[in-house]
């Protein structure tokens, strides 16, 4: 791959990378910092990518597992941050505090809240989820993504909303 | 908040990314995707550059550890050998 290829396929790809890391990681800096983790990848295991899907199809996939890996690794980091400190009330101060730059005013403090919620539910819920709310793609298109088919996608966006209720009745109830 | 209110809320919650506008990257995103790769490749020659000096200088030592007791072992059969020659004795009991 020459660099103007590489550089066309990021120009053409940044957006909807970006986009997508902001929706998981909830922060512009690590949206920014994953996305160019996910070029990189992108540009280094280039021969993997066998034509099978669609050039965004394999960049989505390979942008949702950079970010649930970040994830999960930050999942940790906190959690052992939270063992040896358990008293801090910073730690447990759970008030959503990331708005999404495309959200319209009146809806902010609700999409805020959404997005916490939305870290609660199992990874594969919030992939889906995310990949439906924040970027918009079909049922079908989450299903080339996921490597799952239309049907489970269904079921896994269908539990998601039940999951987000419970948790948004949680969070209403008692606030 | 009363039961209607909390279902309304959250019927709103659930909806609140549909007007969503999609976020674009940071202008400098190609620039500074660029500086990092380059960053990381200079970075990567480096650690290789480190990792062969270490490996060159693991053998120079070992070669230079077994010339050692090479030279010292066939010193002391050398040794052995003329001090046998001198007693008249066979070297091969020593």
């Amino acid at each position: 791959m020459t660099e103007e290829d590489f550089h066309q396929l990021v120009s053409e790809n940044q957006d909807r990378v970006y986009n997508t890391c902001l929706g998981f990681m909830k922060n512009q800096e690590d949206a920014k910092d994953m996305s160019q983790e996910v070029f990189i990848h992108v540009y280094q295991h280039m021969d993997r990518f066998k034509g099978e899907s669609l050039l965004s199809t394999w960049i989505y996939r390979i942008t949702v597992n950079k970010c649930l890996e970040e994830i999960r690794k930050k999942g940790r980091q906190k959690r052992s941050a939270q063992l040896e400190d358990i008293s801090d009330p910073l730690i447990q101060n759970k008030a959503p505090d990331f708005y999404h730059p495309g959200v319209v005013l009146e809806n902010q403090q609700r999409a805020a809240i959404l997005f916490k919620a939305i870290e609660q539910l199992p990874e594969q819920q919030q992939t889906a989820f995310t990949l439906a709310k924040v970027e918009f793609l079909t049922y079908e298109e989450i299903g080339k993504v996921m490597e799952k088919s239309v049907s489970s996608i269904e079921s896994l966006i269908h539990r998601a909303k039940q999951n987000l209720q419970k948790i948004l009745r949680d969070y209403y109830e008692n606030i | 908040m009363k039961t209607s209110d909390t279902h309304k809320e959250i019927e709103l919650t659930l909806n609140s990314l549909d007007d969503l506008e999609k976020a674009k990257a940071p202008d400098d995103f190609l620039e500074s995707l660029t500086n990092k790769m380059i960053f990381r490749k200079e970075q990567r020659l480096w650690v290789n550059r480190t990792k062969y000096a270490i490996a060159g200088m693991l053998v120079f030592t070992i070669v230079n550890v077994a010339l050692l007791v090479n030279s010292k072992t066939s010193q002391r059969k050398e040794m052995i050998r003329s001090v046998a020659k001198e007693w008249n004795l066979k070297t091969e009991e020593y």
